[in-house]
């Protein structure tokens, strides 16, 4: 570390969740937490402990199960003078109140021709893996993609949760904040300190030279298993983590590219629509004379996710489906 | 199974009619410089909104309006009833509420015709009025969603250690939706500064509401339900609409908690624009338009003992100001075309890429 | 199963692709009759530019180059506090920005810093966590063979502003450090208004691969460097 005494913890990536909300909540007294189960027992996936009793029952709030009523008012709040954190419990329940989402947060200051601002985070846990069945594991961050006015952030690492989250709560903007239920567990390093990242950065987690693979979420630590496997059969794959669909780095994504020549999609979300189809298409239309092949989506099929571990795991793409279609893609 | 057009033809549904007696109203204890007030923003909702309905018909105005022509008392009386900084939520049919805060009448028509200097540029429409600075805190198009939103508002009230009030107003069909029902126990459940104002005009769209509610009142008889009390008031009295409201907003002021109102009215117009409102009964239609509030009213002031030219002088300003508001909507620019990619974000942009 | 598509017929393996095609055309290589050595005989980018450059086999590509002037007051005060070489506080500064920008060195390789002073190459193997102090005794009394994975050039350009240096095979980028002189420059005072002082200045000169590694990475890079040694890098 340079010998500057800037220490690191390992902390798990639910772990890093409160340590985010705590790092803007004691910032700003603006910042409020609101959600269903987040205050006095922490979360049902224990994301939020700690916090009803560092802050108090004015700032960390129990709500009803009323996902309209809740995220409404996060955005009144928000309209007149507050900064508030809202939270989904299964990002499958965005559907509840997608009005909220879609046709209120992410449309206001548009009509309003800038009278009006959302500075909010609603974060949910996204995402299948645990055999929580169809209406508790879709992963729908290619929803609140595809809806102008809504920014959107998905971390895979520990560090990435806090400093995504803080640059989340400092936006301005509407921000869904799309954690990962299936990465809740892992564990990885983060300096100590206030951490703040940015928005709108994707990180290129393993450099390579003979093709680019986009991961989001769950996929990244994916991709990066199939990058090792395809290491040993001599193929040296780019791995870059998205993280952040609204904004979206095509700086990054582009250029990597454009140096490989072929691209990759590990994508959670169902086949139709899902976030790479987008950026494929940018890089079809921007790079189409920097491609050496194909571009290739790997993706769930187009069906719910079933609940039995066999099934699940059928149609999640596997590191291992990830390194044979690499592979083969390659040879072919 | 009950069906409601199983056992009346559409349109043919037994007339429901206005109170009786809205003399017995004089009374009421309203000064009198609040009751001027009061009649010449209900002058300037109700000439406002035919200019508007004027333009319509010269396809000045595009897409749809929906007028609160008939109205008027309502938005009127809970008008002169809030303070500068409290908060004002409305619906879709919202030109009334939006020049009870104040808002001046050429950006409010200039918004209708869509040019550049509409209050909100032309980006948002008839449906959308919004003027922050007077607190009117926007006009939501969606049935249900901005009681939600209004919570909002009052909870930052709370937080913020102020006594704003939040106001939110909405029709009868909006009691039948989920955010209403979700909305006000929230409201009552953390005992938020807001008044939720029902203004009954009795369809829902092209539906009576008695076809489509399961009880008479459709905001009076779910406030139970909520742990608050049933208040009904003649949405057509506007000092009954002040009252109800100073009461309700200084309750909530000091900390007592949300209120549901129900105020009884009806529109002179159909629904919207488009719609002719074949379906409510003749003499149902001719009942209620002997009762308009804004004739009642003037009516009421000139048995107080106010002069009726001083009331003539009003409604000549009052339409001097239309006619001029009128001519600068119409003389105002084309908005740039460019503005059509603004105010996205907060920086005011709209990019989503580097 | 890859969302129930189907992979493109075998026939398509023998399309040129895009790449290919705008190599061709760029370097004016007739595409028919060219006998590839891709998979299934198909044509790839390395086979287009042998084919350009006469069939020989292809000589390095010329490397881009990134220029920047660095501010060296700072880092010639430390070594002289320290009393260690200048080429020290260079070293450290180059090591910080490689660990934010693994990009400049071979995939996977591990940071082994060559440094070319006084007349000859040290190389430093697994620098990244060294201090001054342990740059210092490395570059003293270097360790036996390691190949470098970086290299950094001090003291070669004479009296010119800089030199381009070579990038050595298995290496991915090199970086020199031209001469250093004194010239005013603005600074910002204790108050933090501008002033004219005399600080001692260079230019750092990056040669990279730009098949590796894209001109945002290279520019990041050496913003870095320039960005440490003036101390308002950022620390990891």
């Amino acid at each position: 570390m340079g010998g500057r005494g800037v220490g690191v913890a390992q902390l798990t990536y639910r772990e890093a969740v409160a340590r985010g909300i705590a790092q803007e909540m004691s910032r700003d007294e603006r910042v409020v937490l609101i959600g269903e189960d987040v205050a006095g027992s922490g979360g049902v996936f224990k994301t939020t402990p700690g916090l009803l009793e560092r802050f108090g029952p004015t700032r960390v709030i129990d709500t009803p199960i009323a996902e309209q009523a809740i995220l409404g008012a996060a955005m009144g709040a928000a309209m007149t003078g507050l900064r508030p954190v809202a939270e989904i419990m299964f990002s499958d329940f965005f559907a509840v109140c997608w009005d909220i989402v879609a046709n209120q947060m992410a449309k206001m200051r548009y009509m309003t021709n800038g009278q009006v601002s959302v500075p909010l985070v609603v974060r949910t846990a996204n995402g299948g893996g645990l055999r929580f069945g169809a209406q508790h594991s879709q992963s729908v961050e290619n929803w609140a993609m595809s809806v102008p006015g809504l920014k959107v952030v998905t971390p895979a690492t520990p560090r990435d949760v806090v400093g995504l989250l803080a640059a989340a709560v400092r936006c301005d903007d509407p921000v869904l904040f799309f954690e990962h239920k299936g990465l809740f567990a892992t564990r990885a390093e983060v300096p100590d300190g206030e951490i703040v990242d940015a928005l709108g950065s994707a990180a290129v987690r393993r450099p390579g030279r003979d093709a680019t693979v986009l991961a989001l979420g769950l996929m990244v630590p994916r991709a990066l298993q199939a990058a090792e496997q395809l290491a040993a059969r001599g193929v040296d794959v780019e791995v870059i983590d998205v993280r952040s669909l609204v904004p979206l780095d095509t700086r990054t994504i582009l250029a990597s590219v454009s140096r490989t020549g072929r691209l990759f999609t590990v994508e959670e979300n169902p086949r139709l629509l899902g976030w790479g189809a987008e950026i494929v298409s940018i890089a079809a239309e921007e790079c189409f004379w920097d491609l050496d092949g194909p571009i290739q989506r790997i993706t769930t099929p187009h069906v719910p996710l079933p609940s039995a571990d066999l099934l699940e795991d059928t149609v999640l793409p596997s590191a291992d489906l990830v390194a044979n279609t690499v592979e083969k893609a390659l040879q072919g | 199974m009950r069906l409601p057009l199983g056992e009346h033809t559409y349109g043919a549904q037994p007339p429901v009619l206005p109170p009786g007696n809205f003399a017995a109203g004089d009374t009421a204890a309203v000064e009198l410089p609040v009751r001027l007030r009061i009649y010449r923003t209900m002058q300037q909702m109700r000439q406002l909104e035919k200019r508007a309905y004027d333009l319509f018909m010269r396809q000045l105005v595009k897409g749809t309006s929906h007028l609160s022509l008939g109205m008027e008392a309502v938005a009127a009386g809970f008008g002169a009833a809030l303070d500068p900084a409290d908060y004002t939520f409305a619906t879709y049919r919202g030109h009334a509420h939006t020049l009870a805060r104040g808002v001046p009448m050429t950006p409010v028509l200039a918004e209708l015709l869509g040019r550049g200097n509409g209050l909100l540029g032309g980006k948002g429409g008839s449906m959308h009025l919004t003027s922050v600075e007077h607190g009117m805190m926007g006009s939501y198009a969606i049935i249900g969603a901005h009681l939600a939103i209004a919570n909002g508002a009052a909870w930052s009230a709370r937080y913020r250690g102020t006594r704003q009030v939040t106001v939110c107003f909405f029709g009868d069909g909006t009691t039948n939706i989920g955010a209403f029902h979700e909305a006000l126990n929230y409201a009552a459940v953390y005992a938020l500064p807001v008044v939720f104002v029902c203004e009954n005009n009795l369809y829902m769209e092209y539906t009576p509401i008695g076809d489509v509610t399961a009880v008479p009142r459709p905001a009076a008889d779910r406030a139970a339900a909520y742990g608050l009390p049933p208040v009904t008031v003649d949405g057509n009295d506007a000092d009954a609409c002040y009252l109800a409201a100073t009461a309700a907003l200084e309750r909530a002021r000091d900390g007592g908690g949300p209120a549901l109102l129900e105020a009884v009215t009806y529109r002179h117009g159909g629904h919207s624009r488009a719609d002719p409102g074949s379906y409510r009964p003749a003499a149902e239609v001719a009942a209620w338009r002997d009762y308009d509030p804004v004739p009642l009213y003037r009516g009421r002031l000139e048995r107080l003992g106010v002069e009726p030219s001083a009331l003539d002088v009003i409604d000549k300003e009052v339409a001097e100001a239309v006619e001029q508001a009128t001519a600068e909507a119409i003389d105002g620019p084309q908005p740039d075309p460019a503005s059509a990619l603004t105010e996205l974000w907060a920086d005011g942009g709209s990019a989503w890429r580097n | 199963m890859i969302g129930g598509r189907t992979l493109p017929g075998p026939e398509s393996r023998h399309r040129h692709s895009p790449r290919v095609r705008r190599l061709a055309r760029e370097h004016g290589v007739g595409l028919a009759g060219l006998t590839g050595t891709g998979p299934h005989q198909r044509v790839t980018p390395a086979d287009v530019l042998r084919a350009a450059s006469g069939g020989a086999v292809l000589a390095t590509p010329p490397p881009g180059i990134a220029v920047v002037e660095a501010d060296l007051t700072r880092a010639q005060r430390l070594a002289a506090a320290r009393q260690v070489p200048a080429e020290v506080p260079l070293a450290a500064a180059v090591l910080a920005a490689l660990r934010r920008h693994p990009s400049l060195l071979p995939p996977g390789a591990r940071l082994h810093l060559g440094v070319r002073a006084g007349g000859r190459l040290t190389v430093i193997a697994d620098a990244g966590d060294l201090s001054m102090t342990g740059l210092a005794r490395r570059l003293a009394a270097p360790q036996a063979d390691t190949t470098a994975t970086f290299t950094l050039s001090a003291g070669l350009a004479g009296g010119l502003l800089f030199h381009v240096p070579r990038v050595p095979a298995g290496q991915v980028a090199a970086l020199a450090v031209g001469a250093a002189v004194h010239r005013p420059a603005v600074v910002l005072d204790a108050d933090g208004d501008p002033v004219v002082a005399v600080r001692l200045v260079c230019h750092l000169c990056l040669a990279y691969d730009e098949s590796a590694i894209g001109a945002a990475d290279a520019a990041a890079f050496l913003q870095a460097v320039r960005d440490r040694l003036a101390g308002t890098g950022t620390p990891r």
